[in-house]
């Protein structure tokens, strides 16, 4: 089927671009899963974006649930398995060099040098995802509290994601 | 003290890793990783755990897949990689399947879509909180500032990834390889 295809190529070349992790792609994943191929609305990506960090497991696990909508369960595998296969590869065959460049100042540099991509990369990723949750005083307050929480406590994430879910409840559900 | 000599069994790595996948709500994998494996079980040190998360983090792909992967290799090699990688993504994403079946299937009904805004919201300060923990220590650097600043630029403006490595990347390379040739003043 041609989902499972696309859904092969758009994960497979995500898993390769995603330098310092797969929050880094969250913009181009946003692009390819919502806007070009329509595979779930906005507010989905939202939602499947929220529950992959709370639920237990790797957060990238999102794309399982992408590729579910897209195809159902061969949909999910297919995804999964394109997302995570190529970096798994990769990751087995650089684990045997790594060892051997330890001291090199290249690789010193090369980890210094990615370091603040890989950050830069990530808070775009967050301005995607805030642009489709934050829309008022409401998400905006429960974003910069949880934020301000968690950089200065050790709450435990989950325990801050229930509750905005509940006080979402009581504070939204009603008008 | 490290038992980086002892041959860690097949069984030890799948049950401790599938352990690993299911605790870890609210993210933070690795942690849980370093967590488990480093400081509970003591299968590899300190150091050796920052080395592998070294390399995860320059390599493409999800980072606690990779983390898994490399460790998995660490101690039994091939098997040892399989083992590891199918025992932490196999019972999540079963779970995770499980709820998102319900997630589409209730998505639209009121109350779900108002606890959903809430996890939203929320979601969004995870994110950001974890970014800036990241983040933090390059902001003093004022090259790794500009980095940041203009790779955030870039990315939210769609320029393509690849571009973006392709010009950005041997750049800030470059400045810390020759920062580091540099005799320090003082």
């Amino acid at each position: 089927m041609k989902t499972l295809l696309d859904l092969c190529t758009v994960f497979g070349l995500l898993s390769l671009l995603a330098v310092g992790g797969g929050n880094t792609v969250i913009p181009q994943m946003y692009h390819d899963s919502v806007v070009q191929y329509h595979w779930l609305s906005e507010q989905q990506f939202l939602g499947t974006y929220s529950l992959s960090r709370a639920a237990p497991g790797p957060s990238m696990l999102m794309v399982t649930l992408i590729g579910y909508r897209a195809a159902g369960f061969a949909g999910a595998a297919v995804a999964t398995m394109a997302m995570f296969l190529p970096a798994c590869f990769l990751t087995y065959f650089a684990g045997k060099a790594w060892d051997r460049f330890s001291q090199s100042p290249w690789r010193v540099a090369i980890e210094h040098g990615l370091a603040p991509i890989t950050v830069g990369l990530m808070l775009s990723s967050v301005w995607v995802v805030a642009k489709a949750a934050i829309f008022g005083v409401f998400t905006l307050t429960v974003a910069v509290l949880v934020t301000i929480i968690l950089l200065r406590s050790r709450v435990n994430p989950i325990l801050l994601v229930l509750a905005a879910g509940l006080a979402g409840w009581v504070f939204r559900a009603y008008p | 003290m490290p038992q980086t000599g002892r041959k860690i069994s097949l069984f030890e790595i799948a049950s401790t890793f599938a352990l690993v996948g299911m605790i870890s709500f609210g993210g933070n994998l690795v942690g849980y990783i370093q967590q488990i494996i480093v400081r509970k079980k003591e299968w590899l040190s300190e150091d050796e755990f920052l080395e592998g998360v070294e390399l995860c983090q320059i390599l493409p792909g999800p980072n606690a897949i990779k983390l898994a992967v490399y460790l998995g290799r660490h101690f039994r090699g091939k098997m040892g990689a399989s083992v590891a990688f199918f025992s932490m993504v196999l019972p999540p994403a079963a779970l995770i399947l499980l709820i998102g079946a319900f997630y589409f299937q209730y998505s639209s009904l009121p109350f779900v879509s108002a606890i959903f805004i809430g996890i939203g919201g929320a979601v969004v300060g995870l994110t950001l909180a974890s970014t800036i923990q990241l983040g933090y220590k390059h902001f003093s650097n004022l090259i790794d500032l500009a980095v940041i600043l203009i790779v955030f630029l870039a990315s939210s403006f769609q320029v393509p990834l690849l571009m973006i490595f392709a010009l950005v990347g041997p750049i800030s390379i470059g400045l810390h390889l020759l920062k580091s040739k540099t005799p320090k003043k003082g």
